[in-house]
């Protein structure tokens, strides 16, 4: 029973995956029915079964972390995507854990936290932008780094806040902002010209 | 023209496993037994060996009307990158061995 979930789950995984790598998990499930013993059958299956994970996981990095035309995008992209998205976690975090403390009605409530959270997803969209080399997220995110920095300067500043964490947001802002900005990460920003041709 | 791989441990097992008969083609679980590999770490193995060239693979099918098999063998420059590595991983080892006081 156990071995026939795990062939279900194997051919399964294999259905969604590329021809190339769906091959391999067909010959895992092929060679199992030559394993004598049922132990073994299983610990055959199950390592198939981390095989196909591990090939959806790695098509998946890589189509997020690739342009359209299969290159990796350029480290300091996916840093500064992976930053925003974490950032808007962190807000959305701090968001849910500050809903016990809401004494107000919730038909007050709900606009003013719907909107504290459509806010706080704005990194993260910005995030994913990066993600897709598109420009308009590139100036979203310098934009976004300058005035989160210039805010964490202003609570240094005025001691509203320990120096320390604010120091390396600022430090991190300053690095998204030198990336972002150097002309290797521009071009691959800037879409190729389409050439018309009027015949 | 291969592509290079990285030639780990379990690399060298599965290399040193179709050596022995570089010309025959090899079923998956006979390389396993063979090299004491789990499937998890024995097909990546097979996986990336096939895509950079040195492995050739094809669907079997048994003479009893069971299952096709997926079966491996060298492909030619394969074979004499695997042969080489192998010699050189040996020859390492040799030199490597301790001498008897």
């Amino acid at each position: 029973m156990l071995e026939s979930a795990l062939i279900r789950l194997l051919n399964r995984l294999a259905a969604h995956l590329p021809e190339d790598y769906s091959m391999w998990c067909e010959a895992i499930v092929a060679e199992s029915a030559v394993i004598p013993e049922n132990i073994d059958r299983l610990q055959w299956l199950w390592g198939g079964v981390s095989v196909a994970i591990k090939a959806h996981a790695s098509i998946r990095i890589r189509s997020i972390a690739s342009d359209s035309d299969g290159r990796w995008l350029p480290a300091e992209v996916i840093v500064a995507g992976a930053y925003q998205c974490l950032f808007s976690v962190v807000l959305l975090g701090i968001i849910v854990f500050q809903l016990p403390r809401i004494t107000e009605p919730w038909t007050d409530a709900l606009p003013a936290v719907a909107i504290c959270a459509l806010i706080a997803s704005i990194p993260s969209v910005l995030g994913f932008g990066l993600f897709l080399l598109d420009n308009a997220a590139r100036w979203g995110t310098l934009v976004f780094s300058v005035a989160h920095a210039l805010l964490a300067w202003h609570r240094i500043s005025t001691g509203v806040t320990r120096p320390t964490l604010p120091l390396i947001r600022i430090a991190f802002d300053a690095f998204i902002i030198a990336a972002l900005m150097r002309t290797a990460i521009i071009q691959r920003f800037t879409p190729s010209r389409v050439q018309l041709k009027l015949d | 023209m291969l592509d290079e791989v990285r030639l780990s441990q379990q690399t060298m097992l599965v290399l040193e496993a179709l050596v022995q008969k570089p010309q025959d083609w090899t079923h998956g679980y006979d390389i396993a037994v063979r090299t004491g590999l789990k499937s998890g770490t024995l097909y990546p193995v097979l996986m990336r060996l096939s895509q950079r060239g040195w492995l050739e693979s094809r669907w079997e099918q048994p003479e009893n009307n069971g299952r096709p098999r997926h079966v491996y063998r060298f492909t030619s420059a394969g074979r004499k990158r695997a042969q080489a590595a192998v010699a050189e991983r040996k020859s390492i080892s040799r030199v490597a061995k301790p001498c008897p006081a």
